[in-house]
């Protein structure tokens, strides 16, 4: 598993180094502008990047053969996958707490709450939509995958601007904060169904 | 005589191809050949001993154990390169012993650093800027370093030019020296194979057409050289196969069927190859 962690984060060397720089580049705006809104967009963004880009990487060098005829079973090649993600999930909202905390106690642009609450959202988004997509790569490839994943990013809103076009009203505030209460159990058994479907999907295939 | 590997009856079909039945066994301290056409079934089955596709029916012992249940056991002690190299090309030799020393209980680092080093391999360049002869080196070297007892090699030697190959079968015969060692080696460059293998094992169309000491095999074997007349006259049933040219034939045939006949050569691996892919043409 180790070994594996190691390896991903060894071939995003190159990205990585673009990654940081758009960072740094969102970072300084960020700070200048007293808006946190970009930066958390960007690392949401990056964040599903990532494991992307190591499946690219992946199947280019079909290192899953390599892998699994070396003393790793399938278990683990998808578990590392999820560490992977819930790594740079986690290296990203570390990221946005840094320039959240500044925001807060520097410029008093934002208040602590809001801060908070955009720092969960960041984790919650980026989970979310990782365990949608983990599955969707196991099962595609990056190739196939990646039209599906720009599908699955867009139509939650194209699905809430039609119901709104329809006249439907959104949930009271009341209800969304119910709902957000309810959001990290949420997360948590979808991230563990998106785990078991990429397992069976992977203990299926064949290299 | 122990048996480091035993494949029995492996069964996998594809929709336009079909592994049937393949058997062979590997004594301990052996190097085995398999030889065949491409496509011929010697990648599948390779993958089939690994695990990395799932068999119709047989089964896979090495070490005494089956390679399903004790699969991970199995794979500390194996080592395996394939045709290309698996590593993403943005890592360095440096980065890889980083990642194999977190997944071999075994990984020895200082050899692997001989490795690095008698293969004039730089730790600290990148991957993509290797050549192939490098890439394949450098394969082996990581699959030496863990110090396994069986090599796994699918086409190791292909697309290498003569020097390399021959170094790198230089390290095959050196590894083979423990005597604990033993080599499965998949290439469709016989002579290589002639070069180093003790059995060899021939895969044709999905089937095991022979697996038997490499010795034997060219002392079984001849290529008579007769007469078109002539050939009309042998029982056709004893033929391997034969090429005809304007002097007249060169037929493969097993000596023990014609120990009257004068003119037979010796036949080489390649011959015996040749001939029964291609010359079945009774």
């Amino acid at each position: 598993m180790k070994g594996l962690l190691i390896k991903d984060f060894l071939a995003l060397k190159q990205q990585g180094k673009i990654f940081l720089a758009i960072l740094a580049f969102y970072g300084i705006y960020c700070i200048s502008f007293d808006n946190l809104g970009m930066l958390v967009g960007m690392v949401v963004l990056i964040c599903v990047m990532m494991p992307l880009t190591t499946w690219a990487y992946d199947e280019k060098s079909r290192w899953d053969k390599y892998a699994l005829s070396m003393p790793v079973p399938r278990k683990t090649v998808v578990l590392s996958k999820y560490a992977f993600a819930l790594l740079t999930e986690l290296a990203g909202m570390a990221l946005v707490a840094v320039f959240g905390v500044a925001l807060v106690f520097y410029s008093k642009e934002i208040s602590s709450e809001e801060f908070f609450y955009t720092l969960l959202a960041v984790g919650g988004i980026g989970l979310g939509f990782l365990s949608l997509i983990i599955p969707l790569l196991f099962k595609f490839g990056v190739e196939k995958a990646r039209f599906i994943i720009l599908l699955v990013a867009f139509l939650p809103s194209v699905l809430l601007i039609l119901l709104q076009d329809m006249g439907l009203q959104g949930p009271n505030p009341e209800t969304l904060r119910l709902l957000s209460y309810l959001s990290p159990l949420f997360l948590m058994v979808m991230l563990w169904v998106s785990y078991k479907i990429s397992l069976s999907i992977y203990n299926k295939k064949e290299f | 005589m122990e048996n480091v590997l035993e494949v029995r009856n492996l069964t996998k079909s594809y929709s336009d191809f079909r592994l049937n039945n393949v058997s062979f066994t590997l004594p301990k301290g052996c190097i085995m050949g398999l030889v065949g056409e491409n496509g011929a079934g010697k990648s599948t089955t390779l993958k089939l001993i690994l695990n990395l596709i799932r068999r119709e029916e047989g089964e896979v012992k090495i070490f005494g154990m089956d390679n399903l249940t004790q699969e991970q056991s199995i794979k500390e002690k194996i080592g395996v390169v394939f045709d290309e190299s698996s590593f993403p090309e943005h890592m360095h030799a440096k980065d890889i012993s980083l990642v194999m020393r977190n997944i071999y209980k075994t990984w020895d680092q200082s050899l692997y650093e001989d490795y690095l080093g008698r293969f004039a391999l730089p730790p600290q360049k990148k991957l993509k800027e290797y050549s192939r002869g490098m890439k394949m080196k450098l394969a082996i070297a990581v699959a030496l370093a863990h110090r396994p007892q069986l090599l796994i090699l699918d086409e190791a030697t292909s697309g290498l030019d003569p020097m390399v190959r021959d170094e790198i079968l230089d390290i095959f015969l050196e590894f083979i020296q423990e005597e604990d060692n033993s080599i499965l080696i998949s290439s469709h460059i016989i002579s290589d194979l002639e070069k180093i293998a003790d059995y060899i094992t021939f895969i044709h169309k999905g089937e095991v057409l022979f697996s038997q000491p490499k010795d034997l095999l060219l002392e079984e074997y001849g290529i008579l050289k007769c007469s078109h007349e002539e050939l009309e006259r042998l029982d056709k049933n004893k033929v391997i196969g034969y090429r005809k040219n304007q002097f007249g034939v060169e037929a493969l045939i097993r000596k023990a069927n014609f120990k009257d006949q004068r003119l037979i050569d010796p036949a080489s691996i390649e011959d015996i190859m040749l001939y029964y892919s291609r010359g079945v043409r009774k």
